[in-house]
């Protein structure tokens, strides 16, 4: 008590078995995650910085199923962990990165509130695939190549954005719809938005 | 459709997403950005600006004599010049914004420009 110092050198109080879970199955998900992410940084690409966006089934996963707040971690733990594995930390690339990152988890915490289960992991995944690209542009154009000939980028980008959202969509609607014919493990809170297989829960 | 999990949302979702995505085509494809005037260097006089929507013969002189330009459905090119390379005679027909060509043994160069104004220079 009346400790000067900000940070206290007491412990805190025990946090129960539930949020030592939820913080493994975090660190799980985000460990799954940024495997994927190297495995798809090893594939080259026709188009620079165009990928299948495979680690982002993750994100969309983890958003219906244990709600927004682990998502925006699992991403960002998958943007940091998956470019210091890489090498590519603070470098461009990891600016790129995070940007489409940052962009797509916001537009996700703005949605998923008002939205919730009217859409599926589809809906999401076709929004936060444009936020990602569009992200990544600006900051493309605006700090390293500001030159009109790569606005010819932009409609390919889009493009690939359209296929890769619905298609990381409809993988996390499978596996969603799979995990839901699962129990619920301890510390699993279950999430206000609904999910479009909390029928597929009810019935456990 | 139902067992992919889909909702109306995600049609509605889809379709605007769609729409926009179809929309950048068209923004970057569609106007490919054509010429409205050309801007004529000749080497010691003062730039001329040409407009390219009506059709017309322009001569500018050079130290080795006179250049022809020919202006006709709103593209450009060099009809004569008294050069021996006739390099800039065999360019054929400018009509894209950015496009130059140059008569150099004369002395003059013509550019397309964009009136638009997209693009404040073109690098190349």
């Amino acid at each position: 008590m009346g400790a000067s110092t900000a940070w206290s050198t007491e412990p805190g109080p025990p946090r129960g078995p539930d949020a030592e879970a939820a913080d493994r199955r975090l660190a799980g998900l985000a460990a799954l995650a940024v495997t994927i992410h190297l495995l798809e940084a090893a594939v080259p690409s026709p188009v620079p910085g165009l990928k299948p966006g495979l680690a982002n089934v993750v994100t969309l996963v983890v958003l219906l199923r244990w709600g927004i707040a682990a998502a925006v971690w699992v991403s960002a733990l998958r943007v940091v962990a998956g470019s210091l594995f890489i090498g590519s930390f603070l470098t461009p690339t990891f600016f790129l990165s995070a940007s489409g990152a940052a962009a797509s988890a916001a537009v996700l915490a703005a949605v998923y509130p008002l939205v919730g289960g009217r859409l599926s992991a589809v809906g999401y995944g076709l929004l936060a695939a444009q936020a990602h690209i569009a992200a990544q542009f600006l900051v493309a154009y605006t700090l390293f190549l500001p030159h009109p000939a790569i606005l010819a980028l932009l409609p390919v980008l889009a493009t690939a954005a359209l296929v890769t959202g619905a298609t990381g969509g409809i993988l996390a609607n499978m596996i969603l719809a799979k995990l839901s014919l699962s129990p619920m493990d301890p510390g699993e809170r279950p999430e206000g938005g609904a999910s479009p297989t909390s029928a597929g829960r009810d019935r456990r | 459709m139902r067992r992919l999990g889909l909702t109306a949302g995600d049609a509605l979702v889809a379709v605007a997403v769609a729409g926009a995505v179809g929309l950048s085509w068209g923004w970057v494809v569609g106007d490919s950005g054509t010429a409205r005037i050309a801007r004529v260097h000749p080497g010691d006089g003062e730039v001329r600006e040409i407009r390219l929507d009506a059709d017309a013969e322009y001569r500018i002189g050079g130290p080795l004599g006179e250049t022809r330009l020919t202006v006709r459905d709103g593209r450009l090119r060099f009809a004569s010049s008294p050069c021996s390379a006739r390099i800039c005679m065999n360019a054929g027909w400018l009509e894209q914004a950015g496009a130059v060509q140059a008569c150099l043994p004369n002395r003059i160069t013509v550019e397309l420009v964009d009136t638009d104004g997209r693009f404040d220079s073109m690098v190349h």
